[in-house]
């Protein structure tokens, strides 16, 4: 439903958005997780058309966003971040405005109205003022014109930001009876918020895609732990297997080769504690060249903290060994 | 087309809701009609001293052009600095909400939110307006003697230059996210098109005619003659369309930036 392709969006000298590309399948819900800015919001202005990307394109249905900006946009509801709403309408009169400039017949307004009133439970308010409403009613007045006309995809950034926590739960519940009619996209820094509601999950940091999954998937692989980089020397047939013999270590791939049999593999290990030491002495008593080992930078447990805390995890960082420590 | 209609007819709603069209309405009416009754105690203090000299008074003053004509270039001073609080929020405002943002996910092109947004605040210059006629009426009523033609052109001259008002404030209130700063530039932006035909006075004749030209002021004293010409319509209308397009060219900019 929505495809995106190597997206790239410089602001100035800084990448805000790099090399993306992800697919959003038709009618699941797809999160898109990571630290305050992260690229979220950028991606996400990029999908509805508001910005343009410097590099790479994004299609809805097919259509391009750039192309005919338009066309794809009569396909969207879209919440932005802040919740921005005219705070001197009431919220029918809003919606209404909405319903008309979506494009929805007259006929059919009236109903389309009482849809989405009734989906994000704001009949009790819909006379009032958007601004004399509490924040938790204003995030479903959002909600229900980016439902409006159910479009086929809806756009959400941070859908639950700013909300108490009975009232996330209800935003929560309501995007996921969405699930299989609309295809979803929302954004959040909070992780127990995809584990909660989407299908699948892609995990951004600094404009680039670190990982994706569902959100079991994910879970696997935080709690497995460390991922070190190793190059070693030696036959591949040979020094494989051998990492693998490493009491600890649950997985190696090779990721390059970087000269006449020297490669550089990829080592997920079991989580408990830093595993470098061990796997690098282990190599050198085995007898093979150990080059360069180091962990691999920024791994998903990395972001994950920053994600939960919102701290600057540490910086990942560089062993190389030449003779095993002991 | 229904998209404009219904930025339209928001906004309209929204000037009313908010006492802004009431307010304004009700300053521009006091003011004129300050300056309206002030210039019929003019005309008939110097009526009544002209009538004691027999020669003059055969000749008699003409209310048209003292009164009428005074009515309305008070009028256009009065627009000058009111027509920036119309238009200073129309932009500057969903900017700053961030319902601009919101306005540009639905199926809708920049142009179309620009003249919406213009098409209200015409409207409500046009409301705010409209009452002054109590003011022609009345003079009527005492039998005052006047030419209604004059009336209808300097009414169409005053329309032509609160558009051309207009088009600048909402040009100012795409710059910007702030209201008062958007009345500041669109007002300063006025004040110095209606002043450059004061450079007349000290520069030489072949370019007072370009400052001339420019003037925003001199192009409306042929419509309070009652004389209406071509090239001042085609100045104003010129003038509105081209800062309405820079206004669209403002907005759509954000999406050049690669």
């Amino acid at each position: 439903m929505i495809q995106v392709e190597n997206l790239t969006k410089r602001f100035g000298k800084r990448k805000a958005v790099d090399g993306l590309s992800f697919e959003v399948r038709e009618g699941e819900i797809l999160g898109l997780l990571g630290p305050n800015g992260a690229g979220k919001t950028t991606t996400m202005r990029i999908l509805t058309g508001y910005l343009s990307p410097t590099e790479g394109r994004v299609q809805i249905n097919g259509i391009d966003v750039t192309k005919e900006s338009v066309k794809a946009r009569s396909l969207l509801g879209y919440l932005p971040e802040d919740v921005p709403l005219y705070w001197d309408m009431t919220a029918e009169d809003f919606l209404r405005f909405v319903s008309k400039l979506k494009g929805i017949p007259k006929s059919l307004r009236p109903k389309a109205l009482e849809e989405v009133t009734e989906l994000c439970k704001i009949h009790e308010v819909r006379k009032r003022l958007i601004g004399k409403l509490s924040k938790g009613f204003r995030q479903r007045v959002g909600l229900a014109q980016a439902l409006l006309g159910s479009p086929k995809v809806i756009i959400l950034d941070e859908p639950t930001n700013g909300l108490d926590p009975k009232q996330i739960n209800e935003i929560r519940e309501l995007i996921k009876s969405l699930k299989g009619k609309q295809t979803v996209l929302l954004s959040t820094h909070i992780l127990p918020e995809v584990s909660a509601v989407a299908d699948r999950v892609l995990i951004i940091n600094e404009g680039k895609l670190v990982a994706q999954g569902t959100p079991e998937e994910l879970g696997e692989r935080l709690r497995t732990g460390q991922e070190i980089l190793i190059t070693v020397q030696g036959d591949i047939k040979i020094v494989k297997p051998a990492i693998h013999r490493i009491p600890g270590v649950i997985s190696v791939e090779k990721v390059e080769t970087c000269g006449p049999s020297v490669e550089v593999y990829k080592v997920f290990c079991d989580k408990g504690q830093d595993m470098r030491g061990f796997v690098a002495r282990m190599l050198v008593d085995s007898g093979f060249e150990l080059l360069e080992l180091k962990s691999a930078a920024m791994s998903l447990e990395d972001i994950f903290l920053k994600l939960v805390t919102k701290e600057e995890a540490p910086q990942p960082d560089t062993a190389v060994l030449s003779a095993p420590e002991i | 087309m229904s998209n404009i209609a219904t930025i339209l007819l928001k906004d309209v709603k929204s000037y009313f809701s908010s006492m802004t069209a009431y307010v304004l309405t009700t300053i521009f009416l006091i003011l004129s009609g300050f300056f309206f009754s002030s210039a019929v105690s003019y005309f008939s203090f110097y009526s009544f001293q002209l009538s004691s000299q027999p020669y003059l008074a055969q000749q008699g003053l003409n209310l048209t052009e003292a009164v009428v004509g005074n009515l309305f270039f008070n009028m256009s001073v009065i627009l000058l600095l009111m027509m920036p609080i119309i238009t200073m929020r129309t932009l500057a405002e969903e900017q700053k909400q961030g319902t601009f943002e919101l306005l540009m996910t639905y199926p809708v092109n920049e142009s179309e939110i620009v003249l919406g947004k213009f098409l209200s605040t015409f409207i409500v210059f046009i409301i705010m307006l409209l009452p002054t006629i109590a003011h022609l009426l009345l003079l009527k009523a005492v039998g005052g003697n006047f030419e209604w033609g004059v009336v209808a052109t300097s009414y169409f001259g005053v329309i032509l230059l609160g558009t051309a008002f207009l088009s600048i404030g909402i040009f100012a209130s795409s710059l910007t996210e702030n209201q008062i700063v958007s009345a500041v530039i669109a007002f300063g932006f006025l004040l110095i098109l209606w002043m450059i035909a004061w450079l007349n006075e000290f520069l030489p004749p072949e370019t007072s005619a370009w400052a001339n030209d420019f003037s925003l002021i001199r192009h409306l004293e042929e419509f309070l003659k009652g004389i209406v010409e071509l090239k001042h319509v085609a100045y104003y209308a010129l003038f509105s369309v081209f800062f309405l397009f820079l206004t669209i060219w403002r907005l759509e900019s954000r999406r050049w930036v690669r």
